[in-house]
């Protein structure tokens, strides 16, 4: 059993999770230079973990598990660190330069992230367009028998 | 001549609304008064739950702007829902009003 309102949630949860993805990339863009963290060495680039999800409420989570409903909400469960080695670049003067005067600056890729921004923002849009597409259809079922 | 006469057929057709909307739930006195007041009930709480989101949203307790927008939404579905129902229901008895007798 679903209604109008259960799209609305599951794309209520995904604008959520763009929204996520907005803000780890926002984060990976303003520490592109950034070469001292808490952890010590640079700025890793992070970068987030998407997980579908049964829809949240009881009769929701029940019937997903008896295998009726197919709706899923869509979670950011991790944000993970890129493992990928810091991009070293010869800078002697830099006070975090190493003996060899190589710099280690964040594996981040000021291009990449840009995509990635992108890509957040028009599946974002996607999401609100569904939103409407929904509203849509609820305000025409509403018009059924209108003179 | 009293409202009461046309509850008889009011409750036929609200009988048929409360089997399609509960089917096999044996009702206590509902009539179609007790359907409306339940759907204004819940529409009275939608919108109340849309008026506390966007209380959250101003107050920043809530950070989460397209839910208050979610929430806003439903409640204007669900009000224009109702008024729907009551345009169906004055329809219905006008109809009955204007019958020559």
């Amino acid at each position: 059993m679903s209604d109008f309102f259960d799209s609305l949630d599951v794309s209520a949860s995904a604008l959520s999770a763009e929204r996520m993805r907005m803000n780890v990339t926002s984060s990976n863009l303003a520490n592109a230079q950034t070469t001292r963290t808490p952890e010590g060495g640079p700025y890793r680039r992070k970068d987030v973990v998407f997980e579908a999800t049964p829809t949240r409420d009881f009769a929701s989570v029940l019937s997903s598990q008896m295998g009726e409903s197919p709706l899923h909400h869509v979670q950011v469960t991790d944000v993970i660190s890129d493992p990928n080695a810091p991009r070293m670049v010869h800078d002697p003067n830099h006070p975090d330069a190493n003996e060899e005067g190589m710099v280690a600056y964040p594996n981040v890729n000021t291009m990449e992230e840009m995509v990635n921004l992108m890509n957040a923002s028009r599946t974002y849009e996607a999401n609100v367009t569904a939103i409407n597409v929904a509203k849509g259809m609820m305000g025409k079922a509403l018009e059924i028998g209108r003179k | 001549m009293s409202i009461n006469t046309i509850q008889g057929m009011q409750s036929a057709l609200t009988q048929g609304l409360d089997n399609a909307i509960n089917p096999g739930q044996e009702k206590a006195e509902q009539g179609f008064t007790a359907y409306l007041k339940n759907s204004f009930d819940e529409v009275n709480r939608s919108i109340a739950s849309a008026d506390k989101l966007a209380t959250d949203l101003a107050v920043g307790k809530n950070e989460n702007l397209h839910e208050a927008m979610i929430g806003m939404e439903k409640a204007e579905a669900s009000f224009k829902l109702l008024v729907q129902v009551r345009n169906r229901a004055l329809e219905a008895y006008h109809e009955i009003m204007r019958m020559q007798v």
